[in-house]
Order: structure tokens, then C-alpha cells, then sequence
């Protein structure tokens, strides 16, 4: 039984609900006119974003694909034998360059063997001296024994003047012999000071540079094998810039799934203004459907953020990640910035001077030969003298003779004379002896010039046409690793102008979304609304959802989501999840009939 | 020769996405802005594939399948829903309709893709 209280009190909700359902309906209208706009008019600001999107997969598939070409020519086959015959081509200049300072150590000691026997002719040389000064007092004894003679010694007098002609001559001859040897010895010692030097120096100056190269080489190849396995690692970038991509994708569909949430709001919400109108809905609906269109219009807002959030954050990571690879290519593949930016410069900078160290080396080679020319020369004419002396010393012989039978007719008076004619005789023999002595020493200077000399002039020009095939071949490598070199320069400028013009425009446009600001200002207008509606029909109905019921509503949803929000508040029984078995290899979204 | 599939939806950023993905992939495709449009554009072009939304002004996912398998060229090329729809009833409904397969949006591309090619062959 209704008591007149009571009979008041509905009375006055009834007449304060319909007050206020007036109220609500502007307020619902308005609401409504808004969702309805931002719903319809959101959309193009993400049609913006996934036109570029196209461009921006695309660039960045060309950014991957130059990143793979330029590790590719790199690791390639060109680069690749290039290192190869470079580096067998460091191997034989390493060879050659120990040959040729083998060579200057042995041509050093056959020097220095000339030198000693130079100095081992000295002595014979001081023997002609005594012979001629003996000589001449023999001739001036042998002189005062015919004047004491007189007539009958007639004729000594000649022959002494004759043996003290030769006498000179021979200490002439032995006088040139000597400043002869000592200038040889002064220049054969030039010479070796002058090889020594050079080959030391050239010898340390190309092995320098061989193993600069080689460590180049050994830092080319280390880059080389990167390179390699780099490709790899680009594949792998391409393929995370493709889940990028995808997220990109998946979040921008998000736009159709807020937009039929927020219709399905203003559908609600015109709903219940008709229903309050018709009085056929009362404070407690309209508290609930508004408190539920509050949780789908928050759960829109969310997830709208979380989508701009996503699409700006991947399209971000694309840019990063071609940045990434953009630096990575350059370390991989920037062979400049693995050697403070002249690596290629440098090694062909060392080449030339390789190159002028081993002209050093055939011009060492041409002095050497030059100076066993000399060797040779100067040999020829102190062996020349000495024949000369030799031959002094046979007419002295025959002379001497001729004197011993003259005094061996002058009879016991010639005596003297025989014994100073017997003296210049054996004089004459010593003097032929240290010409014979003279002469095997020189004849030994001559066997080791004539061995240094054949074997030196014969291969020096053929050392300098090896030495330079091997700088040719050395600078059409580098040449070759140069221009690869040059082609990575341009490919890598190339490549860092799109990653900064796509870092750029993907930053431009990242920056430029406000479709979540826009809707979400809406939305938060339209939240701030419903809850004024709930605060005061809860007024008139506190909580509870008994007794009314919402299917109509419910059929609205086609989400899950909004199903899920809707049995959450509404009390009903937990939304099923699709019963229709998932094809897993596809995911639990798609379902193959 | 690239195969030509056909997008329906009446949002133009779920439509950019489909085209996106399956230019992606190779195929060429020509979008349908609702049913009645896309049934319009079947009955004069041959397409190798139906990728269609539910619910959709003029005419529904629903009403296009329908429509399309009475047409000669469509009446074994695969139709796929592309929808938020997720109810096991309106599932029901599009496979009696004639559909070949239902995604839920919103799709992963590789799974349209995976999807694409499993029923194309």
C-alpha cells in the first residue's frame, strides 16, 4: 500500500525528472552534434598520415636496399680478388726488397775484397822503389868503376846511363800505379758508403711501407668480412622497419573503431533523449547508459592516444632504425672513417714513394755497376804499368847480362863491374817478381769485378722493369679499391640525405598530429556532460541496475571491447569470446570458413 | 600479371590500409566505398578477391556477398570480412552469406597477407 508521503515524493521526482530530462535532452543533443562531427570529420588528418606512409615504406626500402648494395660491393668479388692480389703482390715486394739488399750486402763485401786487395798490392809496389833506388847506385857505382877503368871499360858507361834510365822509368811507372790504386780505393770507398747508406735506407724506408699496407690490407679485410655478415643485419632492420610499418598499420584502423564507438555513443544518447521524452526510461537508465557511455567514450579516448601514440612512436623507431643503419653502413662500409678519412690517399702516397725507393734502388744499382766499371778501367791500366815494369825489368835483365859477358872479357880488371852487373841483374828479377806479385793481385780484382760486375749490370735492368711492373700493378689495386671506395662515398651521402630528409619529414609529420588532441577535447566534453547527467539522476536513483534492461543497447555494440564495457557495468553476464574456433597459424582474429 | 583484389569499406583509412598492405604484396586493388559501389564496380570488373566490411551504408557486407556470388565472374573467388565485428552470430551469418574467412579488425599486415595467399593459392 502507497502512503500519502510516499505518493508526494514520486510525485515530485517525477516532476523534478521531467525538469531535468528537459535539461538533459539540450545537453544530449549537444553532445551528440558534437560526437557526430568529430566522428565524420577526424578521418582525413589520418588519410594524410597513411599517404605518406606509402612513401616513407617505400624510401625506407631503398635505404635498406642501398645499405645492402653498398655491403655487398664491399664484401663483392671485385674487392675481394683486388685485396687478394694485393696482398700476394705485398708478399713479392717483401721478397724483392730483401733480394736487393741481399744483393747490395754482397756487392758491400766484393767491394770491400777489392779494397783489401788494393791495399795488398801496396807492398810489391814499395818493392819497385828499393829496386830503383839500388838500381841507381848501381848505375852510379857501376859509372865510377868504367871512369876508373878507362878504354878498357869503355861501353859501361852507357849501360849504366841505361840502367838508371829504366830505373826512373820503373819508379815512374810503380808512382802511377800507386796514385792510380789509391784513387780507385778513395772512390770504391765513396761508392760503398753511398750503397750502404741507400740500401739501409731504402730497404727500411719500402719495408715501412709493406707492412703499412699490409696492416690497411689486414684492416680492409677485417671490414670486408664485417660486411659480410652486415647484410645479414640489414635484412633483419628491414624486417623490424617492416613491423614498424605493420604497427603503424594496425594502430592506424584504430581511427574506424574509436569513430563507430563514439556513433554508437551518439546513437545511445539520442536513444535515451527519446526514451526520457517518452517517459518510458527513467533516472536510473539514464544514470546507467550515461555512466556506460562515459566508460566507452574514456575507453575510446584511450585507446585513440594509444594509437597516435603508436603511429608516431614506429614511424619514429623507422627513422631511427635507418639512421642506425645509415651510421652502421658507414662504419661497416665507410672505409674513410675507419682511418681518419685518407686511406686510400695514403696508400697511394706510400706506393709513390715505394715506387721512388726502388728507382733509389736501380740508380744504386747503375752506381755499382758504374763503379766496377771503374774497378775494371783503372785494373786495366795498372796492369798496364806493371806490364810495362815487367818489361823494364827484362831489358835490365838483358842489359845486366850483356854487362856480366862484357866484364868477363875485360879480365880480372872487369871484376867489379861483373859483380855490379850480377847485382842489377838480380835486381831486374826482383823487380819482374813484384810484378808477377802486382799482377796476381790485380788479376784477383779483376776475377771478383768481372763475377760482381756480369751479374749486376746484366740484371739491373731487369730488377727495374720488374720493380716497375710491381708499382703498376700495385697502384691499378689501390686504383681499383679507390674508385670502390669513391662509389661508397657517393652511395653513403646519398643514403645520409634520404635518412635525413625521411628522419625529417617522418618528424614533421609525427609532430604535426592533433587528431587525438581535437577528439579527445570532444570527447572530454561530452564525459564532463554525462557526468553531470549521472550526478544528478543518481540524485533521484542511486545506484542499481536491477530491473532494467539494456539488450537493445547491447545489440548496438559490434565489438568486443564495447561489449566487454557494457557487461561490466551492466551487471549481465561476462561477454563470450567467439566460439568459432581461430585459425591459429593466422592469428586469433581471423577465422578461415 | 598482378591479381586484382577488391577493398569495400566506407572508411576511407581502413580502405588506404587494405590497399597499402596488398600493394605491398603485389596485387593490384580497386576500392568500393560501400556495398552498392562495390557491386557496381564487380558487375564491370573482374576481381580475384572480395575483401569486404560489415557494416556499411547502402548496402552491407552482408547484401554484398550475397549480391556478388550471384554473379558469375564472383561465385568462387574468396570474399573475406574485414570487420569489427566479432560476434559468432554475425559470423554464422556472413559464412551462410557465402564469405570464405572473417578478420577481426584491427589486422597485423602480414596476417591480410597470410590470409590473401592462403586463399588464393
Amino acid at each position: 500500500m502507497i502512503s500519502v508521503g510516499n505518493a508526494a515524493n514520486a510525485a515530485t521526482t517525477d516532476t523534478e525528472l521531467e525538469r531535468l530530462a528537459s535539461e538533459w535532452s539540450v545537453k544530449f543533443q549537444e553532445i551528440a552534434q558534437h560526437l557526430k562531427v568529430v566522428a565524420g570529420t577526424t578521418e582525413d588528418e589520418f588519410l594524410a598520415i597513411g599517404s605518406k606512409l606509402q612513401d616513407f615504406y617505400q624510401r625506407g626500402q631503398g635505404i635498406s636496399s642501398t645499405a645492402a648494395e653498398m655491403m655487398g660491393e664491399v664484401a663483392g668479388d671485385q674487392v675481394f680478388g683486388a685485396m687478394g692480389e694485393l696482398q700476394n703482390l705485398l708478399t713479392e715486394m717483401g721478397r724483392y726488397v730483401d733480394g736487393a739488399r741481399h744483393e747490395i750486402e754482397q756487392s758491400s763485401a766484393t767491394l770491400r775484397r777489392i779494397l783489401g786487395l788494393l791495399d795488398e798490392v801496396g807492398a810489391p809496389l814499395s818493392g819497385f822503389k828499393k829496386v830503383n833506388k839500388v838500381l841507381r847506385m848501381l848505375g852510379i857505382s857501376t859509372k865510377i868503376e868504367s871512369a876508373r877503368l878507362g878504354q878498357s871499360a869503355a861501353g859501361f858507361d852507357t849501360l849504366a846511363h841505361d840502367v838508371g834510365e829504366l830505373a826512373v822509368q820503373v819508379n815512374d811507372k810503380a808512382g802511377v800505379i800507386l796514385t792510380r790504386r789509391d784513387d780507385l780505393a778513395r772512390a770504391i770507398q765513396q761508392t760503398l758508403t753511398g750503397v750502404l747508406d741507400a740500401g739501409a735506407h731504402q730497404h727500411q724506408q719500402v719495408l715501412g711501407i709493406l707492412e703499412k699496407t699490409r696492416s690497411s690490407l689486414d684492416a680492409l679485410s677485417e671490414i670486408n668480412a664485417r660486411c659480410s655478415s652486415a647484410v645479414a643485419n640489414i635484412s633483419a632492420v628491414s624486417e623490424e622497419v617492416s613491423r614498424n610499418i605493420g604497427e603503424v598499420v594496425m594502430s592506424m584502423q584504430t581511427h574506424d573503431i574509436v569513430r563507430q564507438q563514439i556513433e554508437h555513443v551518439e546513437e545511445t544518447l539520442v536513444e535515451l533523449n527519446d526514451r526520457l521524452a517518452s517517459r518510458s526510461a527513467g533516472a536510473d537508465e539514464a544514470a546507467l547508459i550515461c555512466e556506460m557511455q562515459t566508460a566507452q567514450l574514456r575507453h575510446a579516448s584511450s585507446e585513440l592516444d594509444r594509437a597516435v601514440q603508436a603511429i608516431a612512436g614506429n614511424l619514429r623507431e623507422v627513422a631511427r632504425k635507418q639512421s642506425g643503419l645509415s651510421q652502421e653502413t658507414r662504419v661497416m662500409a665507410g672505409i674513410a672513417d675507419q682511418t681518419g678519412g685518407s686511406f686510400f690517399t695514403d696508400m697511394q702516397q706510400d706506393i709513390s714513394v715505394v715506387s721512388a725507393s726502388l728507382e733509389e734502388s736501380s740508380k744504386v744499382n747503375q752506381s755499382l755497376c758504374a763503379a766496377m766499371h771503374a774497378v775494371a778501367n783503372t785494373v786495366g791500366e795498372i796492369a798496364s804499368f806493371v806490364g810495362d815494369i815487367e818489361k823494364l825489368g827484362e831489358e835490365i835483365k838483358l842489359i845486366a847480362l850483356n854487362a856480366q859477358i862484357k866484364s868477363a872479357y875485360t879480365g880480372d880488371e872487369g871484376a867489379a863491374l861483373g859483380v855490379l852487373a850480377e847485382a842489377i841483374q838480380r835486381l831486374s828479377i826482383e823487380a819482374i817478381d813484384h810484378t808477377t806479385v802486382v799482377a796476381g793481385t790485380l788479376q784477383g780484382i779483376i776475377g771478383v769485378t768481372e763475377n760482381l760486375n756480369g751479374g749486376l749490370c746484366e740484371e739491373s735492368e731487369e730488377l727495374e722493369d720488374e720493380a716497375q711492373a710491381m708499382v703498376g700493378n700495385l697502384n691499378s689495386l689501390v686504383e681499383v679499391l679507390r674508385q670502390v671506395n669513391e662509389t661508397l662515398h657517393v652511395s653513403l651521402a646519398r643514403m645520409d640525405d634520404s635518412v635525413s630528409r625521411l628522419s625529417s619529414e617522418i618528424e614533421q609529420v609525427t609532430g604535426g598530429i592533433t587528431v587525438h588532441h581535437t577528439v579527445n577535447r570532444v570527447l572530454e566534453y561530452a564525459i564532463t556532460g554525462l557526468g553531470a547527467v549521472v550526478g544528478e539522476a543518481r540524485r533521484l536513483a542511486p545506484a542499481g541496475s536491477q530491473g532494467i534492461n539494456l539488450d537493445d543497447l547491447a545489440k548496438r555494440y559490434t565489438m568486443h571491447s564495447e561489449r566487454k564495457i557494457h557487461e561490466s557495468l551492466s551487471g549481465g553476464a561476462p561477454v563470450a569470446q567467439s566460439a568459432v574456433s581461430y585459425d591459429d597459424e593466422l592469428g586469433d582474429n581471423v577465422d578461415l570458413f | 600479371m598482378a591479381k586484382i583484389i577488391m577493398t569495400a569499406d566506407d572508411s576511407a583509412s581502413v580502405r588506404q590500409m587494405v590497399s597499402f598492405t596488398l600493394k605491398q604484396g603485389g596485387y593490384e586493388v580497386v576500392e568500393a566505398v560501400d556495398g552498392k559501389d562495390a557491386l557496381q564496380k564487380l558487375s564491370g570488373t573482374k576481381v580475384d578477391m572480395l575483401i569486404t566490411d560489415l557494416n556499411m551504408p547502402n548496402l552491407d557486407g552482408i547484401g554484398l556477398i550475397k549480391g556478388a556470388r550471384a554473379l558469375p565472374s564472383c561465385k568462387f573467388i574468396p570474399i573475406v570480412m574485414l570487420t569489427t565485428e566479432s560476434q559468432d552470430s554475425r559470423k554464422q551469418e556472413g559464412k551462410a552469406a557465402g564469405a570464405t574467412g572473417w578478420i577481426v579488425k584491427p589486422f597485423k599486415p602480414e596476417q591480410l597477407m597470410a590470409v590473401v595467399k592462403k586463399v588464393l593459392g
